[in-house]
């Protein structure tokens, strides 16, 4: 064979009784790429290696060594003999292996050396004369638009028309109403574009406009809000991050960035995307999760607030620390949290289930999130808050989120009450739909979960696939959208044992990546532990447990029983009827009150935050 | 050259993960906790404990810093 200037004769010695494997792998690499290699068998004796590089006049002699004892002595005879054989003038001998240490190869005089743990790709650049960039640098991380290539189109005709007349009731139901959370969500617009526009009007007008902004923002607020504005009285167990906190934590932010690297977490896939939520309470420690996630190859994270955020009017402001789970949303926690973020992370900003939703979307948008969430049905059954004030916020809130670009997801979580998912999913179909109509970009998040509904039912007493992969053959069955299991995938099968939790997250990501979705949020291996917070190294434990399992699936599959259809016609058939039953009602937000969509029976409750709050335009 | 507290470091806990030869869970619990004072730590907790044939699987956290405590290692 007459091999180009660039394709190199290559000589591999394994200079052991028996370990060559490491100079097998090269050498297919090699000759996959050209290059003419003459591999020689282990434990043969220098001076064989010798004759034989005089015979085939290799341009590099590739030497492996793995054993310790005596090695300095072995090459240094090799070089030696080389030497006086004419070889060290016409080929390079480089020498690689446990025992090999990069400063005894210097020394004995060879061309390179490479320790335990090299890259293989760093002896084949050596060869090809490139510049060796590890894996990791060559990745470049770009952010992904879950939504891209779906047309949401419906597959299932009966469906999509009950659902339009089901959303033209929301519509008209909505359009002369409004409430103090979409006042709010305007004002909110108004403040943060006033203060854009700093530079451009005089700062006495500014501040007039913000005072004034203020005072009606107020006028729509909760008491708990009203007295932090007016006399700094913070809510329990809410602290203000001091001056040196918050410049140490500018400090922290700009040393991150400088050493920050991406990783792909994804083995031979692109998806599914990986996300956690991310809510200890302080927004410093926020930080710190994130950026571990990043470096251990989250792709994006989600904001969790505290759940009596969700049920007070209006929004406080700062730096603000909580002492408990989920953090504040403050303009200023958020800026702050956005900053800290790689630029690769994807960022999602949950609006879904309170008195905030539109007013947090219009922080999502003005912030530079790149998603939100919003759910109306859950928000009303299983999160607290009015079915008919959420109707209303609900329905601007996907406005707003078409407005500023952001795809939103809608998280089922009822099922984790007891609703059916058929129930759930009928609901979270009516808001997709609503999405739709309104401009926005839905996203389907179904749960993977052992809820109480399949505890009852025994359909995961065998495995937790089957029922599962039902959900997502339903779903895509119906429509063509996006699809992001949550939320934490293997919701309820976690223990506080950190290997099984992250064994139960890591199959779960299997089965996700098995059927093709395109995005998981996963669960830290303290999931399940209540009594304290989520520690750092809990994050590690799951994404690492995620990597292996990508890394163990590859392009393979998991194969479903039959049931998994089975169950998926019947998910789509029980969806028809609860559709059905909604459009008898004549009325969504009537049909959520007398538990259409998920009754007290299954463990939904109409919320009462916000009731009687919704005024006329 | 000043010696530094590794403690200050530690974004938030320290667990302990051992197995801990005693007659039952309870046991396990109330040695595990002793082991964690024993080392000076104040707030601990057990995560996770198990109980097998003479002995007990446990990991026994020590907070080092929670949210919204002021983190030392912040300085760093």
């Amino acid at each position: 064979m007459q091999l180009t200037k660039e394709k190199k004769k290559i000589l591999l010695v394994p200079l052991d009784p028996v370990h060559d494997v490491a100079l097998k792998i090269i050498n297919r690499r090699l000759k996959d790429r050209g290059h003419k290699t003459i591999l020689m068998p282990p434990d043969v004796p220098i001076e064989e290696v010798i004759s034989q590089a005089l015979k085939v006049k290799p341009d590099i002699i590739l030497i492996s060594r793995t054993l310790g004892y005596g090695v300095a002595e072995l090459l240094g005879r090799f070089i030696d003999l080389a030497e006086a054989a004419g070889i060290r003038d016409k080929a390079k001998i480089v020498i690689g292996g446990k025992a090999i240490k990069p400063e005894l190869a210097a020394e004995l005089g060879f061309d390179a050396g490479y320790g335990e743990g090299t890259d293989f790709e760093e002896a084949v650049a050596f060869v090809e004369g490139k510049k060796y960039i590890p894996e990791e640098e060559k990745i470049i991380k770009k952010k992904k638009d879950i939504t891209t290539g779906y047309r949401y189109r419906f597959h299932h005709q009966k469906i999509e028309n009950m659902l339009n007349e089901i959303t033209e009731e929301i519509l008209d139901w909505c359009k002369d109403k409004t409430s103090p959370g979409i006042k709010r969500a305007h004002l909110r617009e108004r403040l943060i574009s006033l203060k854009d526009k700093k530079n451009k009007i005089s700062p006495y007008s500014v501040d007039k406009k913000i005072a004034e902004y203020e005072k009606e923002y107020l006028e729509n607020c909760d008491e708990l809000i009203i007295k932090y504005y007016k006399e700094g009285i913070l809510p329990k167990k809410v602290r203000v991050l001091g001056k040196k906190e918050r410049e140490s934590l500018e400090d922290y932010i700009k040393k991150g960035k400088e050493i920050a690297r991406a990783k792909k977490i994804q083995h031979t896939t692109d998806k599914p995307l990986v996300f956690f939520q991310y809510g200890t309470g302080c927004p410093i420690m926020d930080i710190a999760h994130i950026k571990t996630g990043e470096a251990w190859g989250v792709d994006g994270v989600l904001h969790f607030d505290p759940s009596w955020g969700a049920r007070t009017e209006g929004f406080l402001k700062g730096y603000l620390s909580h002492e408990e789970d989920g953090s504040i949303i403050t303009e200023q926690n958020l800026k702050k949290i956005k900053e800290s973020l790689n630029s690769s992370t994807l960022w999602t900003v949950r609006a879904h289930r309170g008195l905030n939703t539109p007013e947090t979307v219009v922080l999502a948008g003005k912030l530079g999130a790149d998603l939100t969430k919003i759910n109306i049905v859950y928000g009303s059954l299983n999160a607290g808050t009015d079915p008919g004030r959420l109707t209303v916020d609900g329905v601007e809130a996907i406005k707003l989120a078409a407005k500023y670009d952001l795809p939103f997801d809608e998280p089922t979580n009822e099922e984790l009450g007891g609703v059916p998912a058929y129930k759930a999913f009928a609901g979270m179909l009516i808001v997709a739909n609503l999405g739709l109509k309104l401009g926005a970009k839905p996203i389907l998040k179904p749960l993977f979960c052992y809820s109480p509904d399949v505890m009852i039912t025994g359909r995961m007493d065998d495995n937790y696939i089957d029922y599962n992969a039902a959900k997502i053959y339903a779903l895509r069955s119906i429509i063509d959208a996006p699809i992001w299991p949550g939320e934490p995938i293997g919701f309820m099968t976690h223990t506080e044992d950190r290997i099984q939790s992250s064994m139960t997250t890591a199959l779960h990501a299997t089965l996700a990546t098995s059927l093709g979705v395109d995005a998981i949020t996963i669960a830290s291996s303290d999931e399940a532990y209540s009594r304290g917070s989520i520690s750092v190294t809990s994050r590690i434990d799951t994404l690492r447990a995620v990597q292996e399992a990508f890394r163990f699936l590859g392009k393979a599959e998991i194969k479903p029983t039959h049931k998994a259809k089975e169950w998926s016609n019947e998910l789509v058939s029980q969806i028809e009827k609860v559709l059905e039953n909604v459009l008898r009602k004549g009325s969504f937000v009537a049909a959520l009150y007398d538990g259409i969509l998920g009754s007290k029976e299954d463990g939904a409750y109409p919320g009462r935050a916000g009731k009687d709050t919704i005024s006329l335009k | 050259m000043k010696k530094i507290n590794v403690l200050d470091r530690i974004v938030d806990s320290l667990d302990v993960e051992t197995y801990i030869v005693c007659k039952n869970e309870e046991e396990g619990k109330k040695l595990g906790v002793q082991l964690m004072k024993g080392l000076g730590f104040k707030d601990v907790d057990i995560v996770f404990i198990e109980y097998g044939n003479g002995g007990t699987r446990v990991r026994i956290r020590a907070n080092i810093f929670k949210p919204g405590d002021h983190y030392r290692w912040l300085n760093f």
